[in-house]
């Protein structure tokens, strides 16, 4: 990535910009997502432990139940894996996980924006590199890969 | 791949050259903390910055920066697997997400106006702490 300074104005004074065109398209991107998912997730655990939204596992029960391993928890709790979080979101402690959810898919984006800018280019290596890192990404939130508890 | 670049130090207020070596290596030493992170649980911030300043010759401000880009991918697809895994709970992740977040934007900001010498120092005594804490857990005596 041969990253070259941009001459940009700001208000009628001039200043260097440091980052190509792709960091700054990335940053943007970045940046609106994450005060986005920021706020939701804020919103979401306030709605939660306020229980403006009753949650299904009531807060006070949660410290017996932290310490179990997730298969113990998802049975204790009757849990859904995969995506099977998003159908309850009418519960109180399912409302935090959108925010993190929209936290965890703004990297995938980022690159999704990315692309016309390489192509445009020409600039197969980062292309490539752009597109392994979607797939890998798309991958991890596809619900194929597991872990162990 | 010539990764090069500029970039502004605001507290020597002077454009700085960079230019990264020996990639294939780094390559080769990040496929290393990749296994490592994944086979103990690690994070692996305790050794993106010394990869990349140490072995690449990236500056020490844009490894620290850079070391926060890889995590922010790395760990948003781990993220995935523990949300399918209903292995998230809200109680505990939420808090932690929103505190380490502002935590970020202060540690972005005070990148740009530490010295280097500075963050070279952090970044030696956080190493050394959270290898005798490592060290301490494993003969027993920290639990």
């Amino acid at each position: 990535m041969a990253v070259k300074g941009v001459a940009a104005t700001n208000g009628g004074s001039p200043r260097r910009t440091y980052a190509s065109s792709e960091q700054l398209r990335y940053a943007r991107v970045l940046d609106a997502g994450m005060r986005f998912g920021l706020g939701v997730l804020v919103c979401g655990f306030i709605v939660y432990v306020t229980g403006l939204v009753p949650a299904r596992v009531p807060l006070a029960q949660m410290p017996e139940l932290w310490t179990l391993s997730a298969p113990e928890y998802l049975r204790a709790t009757g849990t859904p894996e995969g995506w099977g979080w998003l159908g309850m979101l009418g519960n109180g402690e399912t409302l935090p996980l959108v925010g993190i959810a929209i936290l965890s898919g703004i990297s995938g984006l980022c690159f999704v924006v990315l692309l016309p800018l390489y192509a445009a280019r020409r600039d197969w290596i980062y292309g490539v590199i752009a597109v392994l890192e979607i797939a890998v990404l798309t991958l991890a939130a596809s619900g194929v890969l597991t872990v162990g508890h | 791949m010539s990764i090069h670049g500029v970039f502004y130090d605001a507290v020597h207020r002077r454009e700085i050259a960079w230019q990264v070596h020996r990639t294939p290596l780094g390559l080769v030493l990040f496929v290393g903390i990749g296994v490592l992170a994944g086979l103990f649980g690690l994070g692996a911030g305790w050794a993106n910055v010394p990869a990349l300043n140490l072995v690449m010759g990236v500056p020490l401000r844009l490894s620290a920066g850079s070391s926060g880009f890889i995590l922010s991918i790395v760990d948003s697809s781990a993220v995935w697997v523990y949300i399918n895994k209903g292995a998230v709970l809200a109680i505990i992740a939420a808090p932690s997400v929103i505190g380490m977040m502002l935590g970020a934007f202060i540690g972005a900001r005070l990148l740009t106006i530490i010295k280097a010498s500075s963050i070279r120092k952090l970044v030696i005594v956080m190493l050394l702490a959270a290898g005798m804490r490592a060290l301490a857990k494993g003969l027993g005596i920290w639990t």
